[in-house]
């Protein structure tokens, strides 16, 4: 089945605690940070911890991803090394702007794999692109290599290479969330707006979530637990989506056979790709355990 | 060579590590829950010294009911910095 990344909860790798208590809050994944949370004096700290709880703790079917530095940087491959011991098998690689930047990591990881004998290629990567550069390169960057499973958007620092600042109405990030949907789609991988940090504000929270399943990201990242809630239940088939999707496939199911690919459901045509959409409405509803059935 | 890691608030541990030429490895623990865990807290800095190689230190920690994984990257963390002499 394929992996549901509607929340990628953050958690910086320097807190005992939220290697125990972030779990409760049943993201779909955990992304343990080593990089920007973390200050330069306690990397080494930091890696260790993520290590230890890795290698002790249950989560319980939680996805882990690990946000490492970046390659270029003093920690960034010594990242790679210990926690792929540890048993990390994702890797979120911030500041994706070139397919280059992925095969460097795609290579260390081969070796790193092959020397540690972890099966090679099990090491997956969703590629983080922050910057202009980022957006203009994605297609080149996602399709670059078969380890990737998914893309995500960071605002703070493209918004920062802009000149720009982020608005209420996110107007300045109209073109970043629409390319990084589209590349993910032609890719076949999944796509992960950025996150919200002002966390007081509930409303403007849930209006992002909504613009961002609407734009056709696949998740979210989440930088609070109280922000999972919304996330889930924006990603997962509304009551209405599957009623629609129910009608249509009973539709399909009493239509007599004649040979004809269109049918007439509640006045709306329905054919191939909107009876596909909502088998998969159907499948997503039984998978995230839709209260309507 | 001296290495120290982690902090002294709740659910986490502060660990000093010296490492010595000779002496055996001391272990001196003031824990909020020695009287429920202190044997095993001591196990487990013992373990790590042992699997890094480290037969004479003298470590000491402050713990306010830390988990013993992160116990044990503070001791793997704080003798790695010994190495390197980072205090």
């Amino acid at each position: 089945m394929k992996a549901r990344r509607r929340s990628m909860l953050f958690c910086p790798a320097s807190e005992p605690k939220l290697y125990v208590n972030a779990p409760i809050y049943q993201p779909d994944c955990l992304i343990f940070d080593l990089e920007d949370s973390i200050s330069a004096e306690e990397k080494d700290t930091a890696r260790d911890l993520l290590c230890e709880a890795v290698r002790t703790l249950n989560f319980k079917g939680i996805e882990i991803f690990v946000r490492i530095n970046s390659l270029d940087s003093a920690y960034g491959k010594d990242d790679v090394l210990e926690i792929l011991k540890a048993g990390v098998s994702r890797i979120r690689l911030p500041m994706c702007e070139s397919r280059e930047s992925v095969l460097e990591l795609d290579d260390l990881l081969t070796e790193v794999e092959r020397k540690n004998r972890i099966q090679v290629g099990s090491t997956k990567i969703q590629c983080a692109i922050e910057t202009p550069k980022g957006v203009l390169n994605a297609y080149e960057i996602v399709s670059s290599s078969k380890r990737i499973v998914a893309v995500s958007f960071g605002a703070e620092d493209y918004t920062h290479r802009m000149g720009t600042f982020r608005t209420a109405g996110a107007k300045e990030l109209t073109y970043a969330r629409q390319v990084i949907p589209i590349v993910a789609a032609a890719a076949g991988i999944d796509s992960i707006d950025t996150v919200w940090s002002n966390i007081s504000d509930t409303e403007g929270f849930l209006r992002e979530v909504r613009d961002a399943k609407e734009l056709g990201f696949t998740g979210k990242s989440c930088v609070h637990p109280s922000q999972v809630r919304t996330v889930h239940q924006v990603f997962s088939p509304s009551e209405r989506e599957i009623q629609e999707a129910m009608m249509i496939l009973q539709a399909m199911e009493d239509a007599p056979e004649t040979g004809v690919g269109v049918l007439l459901v509640d006045g709306k045509m329905v054919d191939a790709p909107i009876i596909s959409k909502a088998k998969k409405t159907i499948q997503r509803a039984m998978e995230f355990r839709c209260e309507v059935l | 060579m001296q290495g120290m890691a982690g902090k002294k608030h709740k659910q986490d541990c502060w660990v000093q590590v010296e490492i010595l030429n000779e002496g055996g490895v001391e272990i001196r623990l003031f824990s909020t829950v020695e009287k429920l865990f202190g044997k095993q807290i001591r196990q487990s800095i013992q373990g790590v010294a042992s699997e890094m190689g480290v037969d004479h230190a003298r470590i000491e920690m402050i713990d306010d009911g830390c988990y013993d994984f992160a116990i044990r990257a503070r001791v793997k963390s704080a003798i790695n910095r010994a190495r390197r002499d980072v205090s």
